[in-house]
């Protein structure tokens, strides 16, 4: 027994050890290799900035090395917008810079799938684009369809409401905060179909993430539907359209708004208290100091928030 | 056979078969170390990284993230507490309140912040009454409304902490020292899993590393380094093993057993529930965590504990043996405490993987363990020079705790390069792996050492606080 004990030890501490050297030569040749490549990318940079302006670079692209072009535009991206951005992905499309990502995309290794999300995230070029849709809708692993979608989300260019719902399984009303971003992100882009699901009643389950998201979608002809959730007999939804209605930020919803500081649900005068404060809704004053003396210390405590907010100087000293 | 030859032979027996003992009990924390490594490997292997695109929607909907309340109990905090709070305030993340409590301090802490933020007295009320001392009042900045003070008679850190807890008004509450130094995005790092919460999850901890040798500017770090002294740089080692490893593998298998009261993160509702830090352990943070397992267990509530491998907070470690040993001996000390009073847990299948796995990992860890292998060390040269035992034997009591320990620790940190990548540079790479050995040769054996302290402390019952001295952070 004792031998195999020294045995595996010096096995098991030499595999190691062996591993470590091994990194510590790779860090080494990394920081070797970083020096060389800063002059590459530097290079690269100057002949993407010429390529953006139609202009010729000095020596053919090619030239340099792919992964130096690469940090070149991710560097580039985060430094140009509109049409120069556009030109960018386009270029690096070109390039066929993606296409090792976009191949991995298919790998059937979920790791390496999830790297090639994350290096795609970076690039909001059709390619990438039509990629992570296809990611979206078929991959396996939901973690990595939920990254590509908030990849896409983040592009703005998400499919539609229904086929997002579908394909992200959000026909639940157990969905998290991270699944109400992604009904937020779609505010924007879809705000007639959101209003559409909400009349459709296979999506009543869902009907507080819609019309949350409709306070995001920047619409303010959306404000009726958002008053009609006020009153609905479930306390998430009524709690969902104070939300919206603070986003929009149109002090008209006012009136309702101040209604809702008496609702018998504890987080639903929660909700209204901090929208009237978001909207300044200065004739709520009263309302919300009677809420201070609320049997509910959460609304006690809000309530106190909200005229700080309201009146900050006059009662700095009270609060 | 003559008596004195009979006697011999007994002792001779004993002797032996207690090295063999402290040999098993060694073994199998090696066991439960390679089990850890592989169970950390894999977590990180297969987990998802946080993507940027995930946090830009969190930023784009703040309002969506929960609002955080950041306790920092402050005792005696006068040279370093306006920096710490400026950095607690200037921290990345959508809503937070930053909560210090004063805890009876006897410097000018409390006027340090009066001065420096404009503080006026203010009624706030208090929602949960969980400390044992009295209030002496509660402070607010017209400029940093989102900055309250509150002041106490002395208690201990626990004591603060409830009282903090006491005062928050947001759904999480984060524990701080005051002196830890919280990474720029680190709470929304922390945070994040309770994006993607269905409601289960309790608390997460992060992962926290020694900022001694690092750049601390205005309570903000600046810059990684690695520490001088080899004292700290074992700590290094330690910490890494401690956090890469043994944390990520138990959370892993869903029982995370210590959240480091350097850094933790709860759903206040919970440790109101279960009455907040308990004021009669020098263990607390250990404590608090298996109360909340044996609470949600024994009312059979759902519940999930996560942690954050990704670093999430920097504190600084003692540089001196004697912090050493008040720190370890205090550590020891809890963790009996904490398995004292939770004992009718340890190996219960009614509280399930954490009665039956983590609980007896802890007896081995923390109770069984330390003794055990200083008392091999002791047993070896007498056994030998006696000719009990052989010196392959003796060998091989040798590879299981020195050589096997190396690999460990260097394992841990090829882990480290592999996945997080937080070591400045190879030469600094190559500091640490030499400290992973060296540490074998002495360190180790005083950490044994230490934690005999804390044995002794706990069979004495002694309930004093021993401090561990700070040098401060380096600054340009």
């Amino acid at each position: 027994m004792a031998a195999t004990v020294i045995w595996g030890s010096v096995i098991f501490a030499t595999l190691i050890i062996a591993i470590f050297l091994l990194l510590i030569a790779r860090r080494m040749l990394g920081e070797r290799r970083i020096t060389r490549e800063s002059k590459a990318m530097l290079s690269a940079t100057k002949d993407l900035l010429l390529r953006i302006q139609n202009l010729q670079p000095s020596a053919p692209h090619g030239q340099n090395r792919k992964a130096a072009r690469m940090h070149a535009v991710l560097n580039l991206a985060r430094l140009l917008r509109g049409s120069e951005r556009v030109k960018l992905m386009e270029l690096a499309d070109e390039d066929g810079l993606f296409d090792s990502a976009l191949r991995d995309l298919t790998s059937y290794k979920p790791r390496q799938r999830a790297q090639a999300v994350e290096l795609l995230d970076q690039f909001e070029s059709q390619k990438c684009v039509t990629a992570l849709r296809t990611v979206m809708a078929n991959d396996p692993v939901y973690e990595l369809r939920l990254a590509a979608a908030f990849t896409l989300a983040r592009f703005g260019r998400l499919p539609s409401p229904r086929e997002t719902i579908a394909q992200m399984s959000l026909l639940t009303n157990e969905n998290s905060r991270i699944h109400l971003a992604l009904f937020r992100a779609l505010a924007p882009l879809y705000p007639a179909q959101l209003r559409a699901l909400l009349r459709d009643p296979a999506y009543h389950i869902i009907k507080a993430s819609i019309v949350d998201a409709l306070g995001w979608s920047d619409d303010f002809t959306c404000l009726p539907e958002i008053e009609h959730a006020s009153s609905d007999v479930d306390p998430e939804v009524r709690c969902a359209a104070l939300r919206a209605a603070g986003q929009l930020g149109q002090p008209e919803a006012g009136s309702w708004i101040i209604a809702m500081l008496a609702d018998p649900n504890v987080n639903v005068r929660i909700q209204a208290i901090r929208c009237a404060s978001r909207l300044s809704l200065s004739q709520a004053q009263a309302q919300i100091e009677a809420l201070s003396n609320d049997p509910s210390a959460w609304v006690r405590c809000r309530a106190d928030e909200a005229l700080f907010a309201l009146q900050p100087v006059k009662l700095r000293a009270r609060i | 056979m003559t008596i004195s030859e009979s006697f011999l032979s007994i002792t001779a027996s004993i002797v032996l078969s207690l090295f063999w003992v402290c040999f098993v009990i060694v073994l199998l924390r090696n066991a439960v170390s390679v089990l850890q490594l592989g169970l950390a490997f894999w977590s990180f292997v297969t987990r998802a990284k946080p993507s940027s695109s995930n946090l830009f929607l969190w930023q784009r909907y703040a309002d969506l993230s929960l609002p955080v309340s950041v306790i920092a109990p402050a005792f005696n905090e006068e040279l370093s507490i306006s920096q710490s709070v400026r950095a607690l305030l200037a921290l990345e993340y959508p809503q937070h309140e930053v909560i210090v409590v004063n805890d009876g301090s006897k410097d000018r802490t409390l006027q340090k912040l009066i001065d420096e933020y404009g503080l006026m007295p203010i009624k706030r009320e208090q929602l949960a009454v969980l400390q044992q001392t009295k209030i002496l009042g509660t402070y607010a900045s017209p400029r940093y409304p989102n900055l309250l003070v509150v002041d106490k008679e002395n208690g201990r850190k626990a004591d603060a902490a409830n009282a903090g807890i006491g005062f928050a008004r947001m759904p999480l509450v984060c524990v701080i020292d005051a002196d830890s130094i919280i990474e720029r995005d680190g709470l929304m790092r922390a945070a994040e899993p309770f994006m993607a919460d269905d409601g289960e999850l309790i608390a997460v901890g992060g992962a926290i590393r020694i900022a001694n040798g690092c750049e601390v500017v205005r309570g903000t770090l600046t810059k990684i380094g690695i520490p001088k002294s080899l004292i700290p740089r074992f700590q290094v080692v330690e910490y890494l093993r401690a956090f890469l490893i043994a944390r990520v593998a138990n959370a892993e298998l869903d029982m995370l057993m210590l959240i480091s009261g350097a850094f933790g993160l709860f759903r206040r509702s919970v440790v109101v529930e279960v009455g907040g830090y308990r004021h009669d352990t020098v263990g607390e943070d250990l404590e608090l965590v298996v109360r909340m397992h044996r609470h949600m267990r024994e009312q059979g509530r759902k519940y999930r504990m996560a942690f954050v491998p990704e670093v999430v907070c920097w504190t600084e470690a003692p540089a001196t043996l004697q912090g050493m040993r008040n720190q370890r001996a205090r550590w020891q000390q809890g963790a009996l405490e904490t398995l004292q009073r939770h004992k009718v847990m340890i190996g219960n299948p009614k509280y399930g993987r954490i009665g039956l796995i983590a609980m007896p990992q802890l007896v081995i860890e923390d109770v069984l363990g330390p003794p055990s292998e200083l008392i091999g060390y002791l047993l070896l040269p007498i056994a030998w020079s006696l000719g009990l035992l052989s010196p392959q034997l003796a060998l091989a009591f040798l590879c299981v705790t020195i050589l096997f320990g190396t690999a460990i620790s260097i394992a841990t940190i090829a882990l480290e390069e592999l996945q997080l990548r937080r070591t400045p540079s190879a030469h600094d790479l190559v500091r640490i792996g030499v400290a992973a050995v060296l540490e074998n040769f002495g360190y180790r054996q005083a950490n044994l050492v230490f934690r005999l302290v804390g044995i002794k402390r706990y069979l004495k019952g002694e309930t004093a606080w021993s401090a561990v001295p700070r040098l401060g952070f380096s600054a340009k």
